[in-house]
């Protein structure tokens, strides 16, 4: 016979046991709504009459839902055996949204799984609307200061449509192209993170873009962004956005394409590194000089050259270093008298290396006096090919 | 309930060491660097840090002098030898009042962070007073357990924290560290009082004293116990500047939770490396908050001899629960913190210094 006082520590045990699982915060993991990409568009213009309501909810904004894809089989719905759902409202925040999706699904919308945030350019465009919308994201505790930030031009809502041959998640299929760093055409991917610390600095940047044409997504190019007023000012194409990443000296690797030693020649770029050097001597003239060290590999050649010869091999490197200079060229035209935005990084260089200068010119940077305009960039790249393939020639000459 | 018995119940240098480096060790840490980046620029921050380390150095060795004068006794009978009684009953109120304050504020920062990260509905109260509780019958046992725990748990905390910064390397941005030296100097200096408040705690020495073998050298094992967290302040807080840079490190509440959630180990299991991270620092906030609840302990029991210590935890518990659900609002939860770090100043180094003064003017339990 047990006697109840020894009795008394065990029950204790079993009553905190029924209390522990009484948990405030229990959520089975099938009761929540992964909501695995966002996007947001601006409400497409239609009729005076809709001109009022649109002040309200001015926003269109879809989540896109994962749906696991053992409980589809047995739905009504056909569209669940893609293994997705797209949810999309009228909404003039993502916080009325949420509320919106919360009375629309069953379960509830999850966001430590989200993926990739796309932002229709109309949004980017216009007012705060950008840094409105990630302020729902930056605050959540869940949500990753790595999740990818994409601007997509025209319809975003589109991209969350697309039909990929490879992934049953359209997010994913795009999260996956935006994180490559195979192409030097679109940037390395933008993370919420990284957008965050540039509000706070208030240095202007670049943001991946994304285009959505026959149910199929294309990420290159880039849309340049203010610093200050965090409002999209314009975009630079896939061959500038090259020259930027050249530029920057960011880790991708890509082809460039260039006319060289009477043929066409395809170089894989291996690495790029790339340093600037300010002269700060006139703040109202600063000159940068650039310095783009590239290690390239030939991987296409047309015609009949000899690559074992070294000086049709002085000649492409030569030829491919005043390419790559040209393309940088662009890029700085571009951003230093178009769009007139310091995507470059040229302001961060005189903040960590010309403290004093900075403090003097940051007011009329890209914004004022513009003596972004006014300074002087030069870059002066060299080549080196490492590889020429496993073959010398491919037809005989 | 039944309380094991130690078979060897003092303690040695390593445990000195590890009990030092535990106290220090919570909440400061995870907060410091956006505090030090809401008015250090760039990375000037690392003056301040170190700065704060060689006064918590320097003070530590005062604690040191002071307790090879105990001659085998406690804190409270010390002071009574060598000042009068009420003057000693004063001085052990004021640790017990301190001590409770930290552990009230601990409990209320990791009802609070527990709270942001993982229990989004659970009440604040709630939590709370289920960690509080956890540390009462951590300390209702022997004072000796809790620092076999402190052993324990340190070589975890560390391990983390290294794996934690070795995979986020390839986060950080060194660029994000320049201007080096651009911040005026009474930044640095007010910099350096918000960096102690994370270095706080290791006063709480002066009440194992009775449990120190006694040829243990404490000098260096409070030395090196300093430059644990010290080193681990130092670490974080160059990571957030490098990884976040200045301006969003100070927008950031809890930096190192947020280093902890960006760094991914290869393959996806160990992708939410932030739950490992956050068991730990509950491990290690458990442990600072049952070393000062016990300090609190022994101060009650200095004022009211007669109570046993299970009747002065009954005492507490309540008061600490109550102090720790005081604080309505943010601002009400950082005013609490400054309270406890301008107590701490008196407890830390004032205190200590002038005991030390009045025994060597009064020579009294001079060892020679």
């Amino acid at each position: 016979m047990v006697s109840p006082r020894r009795l008394r520590a065990p029950l204790l045990a079993v009553v905190f046991a029924l209390l522990a699982n009484g948990c405030w915060d229990r959520v089975e993991i099938n009761n929540r709504g992964f909501v695995a990409g966002v996007s947001i568009d601006t409400l497409p213009a239609e009729d005076g009459t809709e001109e009022r309501a649109k002040s309200a909810a001015p926003y269109r904004i879809c989540y896109q839902i994962v749906v696991p894809g053992g409980q589809s089989g047995d739905g009504e719905s056909s569209k669940g055996s893609t293994g997705y759902s797209n949810l999309c409202g009228k909404a003039a925040s993502l916080s009325a949204f949420h509320q919106y999706a919360t009375d629309k699904l069953s379960r509830p919308p999850f966001y430590d799984h989200l993926k990739v945030i796309l932002v229709s350019d109309q949004v980017a465009r216009k007012g705060t609307g950008f840094a409105d919308m990630l302020d729902f994201f930056m605050r959540g505790a869940g949500v990753r200061r790595s999740i990818k930030i994409l601007v997509a031009k025209g319809n975003a809502s589109e991209a969350l449509n697309s039909e990929s041959p490879n992934e049953g998640l359209p997010a994913s299929d795009i999260e996956k192209i935006s994180g490559n760093r195979s192409s030097l055409e679109k940037l390395p991917a933008t993370q919420i993170g990284f957008i965050h610390e540039r509000f706070m600095n208030e240095t202007s940047y670049a943001v991946q873009s994304l285009e959505t044409s026959d149910k199929s997504v294309l990420v290159s190019g880039s849309a340049i962004f203010d610093g200050k007023t965090n409002r999209q000012w314009g975009a630079l194409n896939p061959r500038q956005t090259t020259g930027l990443n050249f530029l920057r000296g960011y880790h991708m690797r890509g082809m460039i394409t260039l006319e060289s030693a009477g043929s066409s020649i395809s170089l894989n770029i291996y690495e790029i590194k790339s340093r600037i050097r300010a002269d700060v001597r006139d703040p109202e003239h600063i000159r940068f000089e650039a310095t783009i060290n590239v290690v390239v590999g030939i991987r296409e050649s047309s015609g009949t050259i000899d690559l074992v010869q070294k000086t049709v091999m002085d000649r492409i490197q030569h030829d491919a270093a005043s390419e790559i200079e040209s393309m940088i060229e662009d890029a700085v035209d571009a951003l230093q008298h178009d769009i007139g935005k310091d995507a470059l990084g040229l302001g961060e260089e005189l903040k960590q290396n010309h403290p004093r200068t900075w403090e003097k010119v940051k007011s009329d940077w890209d914004q004022g006096k513009m003596l972004l305009s006014a300074c002087e960039v030069r870059a002066h790249a060299t080549v080196g090919i490492r590889l020429t393939g496993t073959v010398d020639q491919t037809e005989r000459g | 309930m039944k309380i094991f018995d130690y078979g060897d119940n003092q303690i040695g240098s390593r445990e000195v060491s590890t009990t030092v480096s535990s106290i220090m060790i919570g909440i400061g840490i995870l907060t410091l660097p956006s505090l030090l980046a809401k008015h250090i620029q760039a990375s000037d921050g690392w003056v301040s840090i170190l700065a704060a380390g060689l006064i918590a150095g320097a003070c530590g060795l005062v604690v040191c002098r002071l307790l090879r004068r105990f001659q085998g006794g406690t804190f409270h009978s010390f002071t009574a030898r060598i000042t009068t009684r009420p003057i000693a009953m004063l001085i052990s109120a004021i640790y017990g009042v301190y001590f409770l304050l930290y552990v009230a504020f601990e409990v209320r920062s990791i009802a609070r962070i527990s709270r942001m990260y993982l229990l989004e509905n659970t009440p604040t109260a709630f939590i709370a007073i289920a960690f509080l509780l956890v540390v009462v019958y951590g300390v209702s046992g022997t004072t000796a357990a809790v620092i076999r725990l402190n052993t324990m748990f340190l070589p975890i905390v560390l391990l983390i924290s290294v794996v934690v910064l070795l995979f986020g390397i390839q986060l950080t941005n060194v660029d994000n560290l320049k201007p080096f030296m651009t911040t005026r100097p009474f930044e640095l200096v007010s910099g350096t009082k918000d960096a102690t408040f994370a270095l706080l705690g290791f006063e709480v020495l002066l009440f194992y004293a009775p449990l120190l073998k006694p040829a243990v050298r404490t000098e260096k094992a409070m030395l090196i116990g300093i430059a644990i967290p010290v080193v681990l302040c130092l670490l974080t807080y160059l990571y957030s500047i490098a990884i976040f840079t200045q301006a969003a490190t100070a927008q950031i509440l809890f930096p190192t939770v947020e280093i902890a959630k960006e760094v991914r180990l290869p393959g996806q299991f160990f992708e939410r490396l932030e739950s490992i991270f956050f068991t730990v620092w509950i491990m290690t906030i458990f442990n600072t908050s049952c070393m000062a609840m016990e300090a609190s302990v022994s101060c009650l029991q200095a004022i009211a001899s007669k109570l046993d210590k299970r009747w002065c935890l009954l005492i507490l518990c309540p008061v600490a629960y109550f102090l720790n659900m005081l604080p309505e609002t943010m601002m009400q939860y950082k005013m609490l913190g400054s309270v406890i770090s301008t107590i701490g100043y008196g407890t830390a180094a004032a205190i200590p210094i002038i005991l030390l003064a009045v025994a060597r003017l009064r020579g009294g339990g001079s060892v020679g």
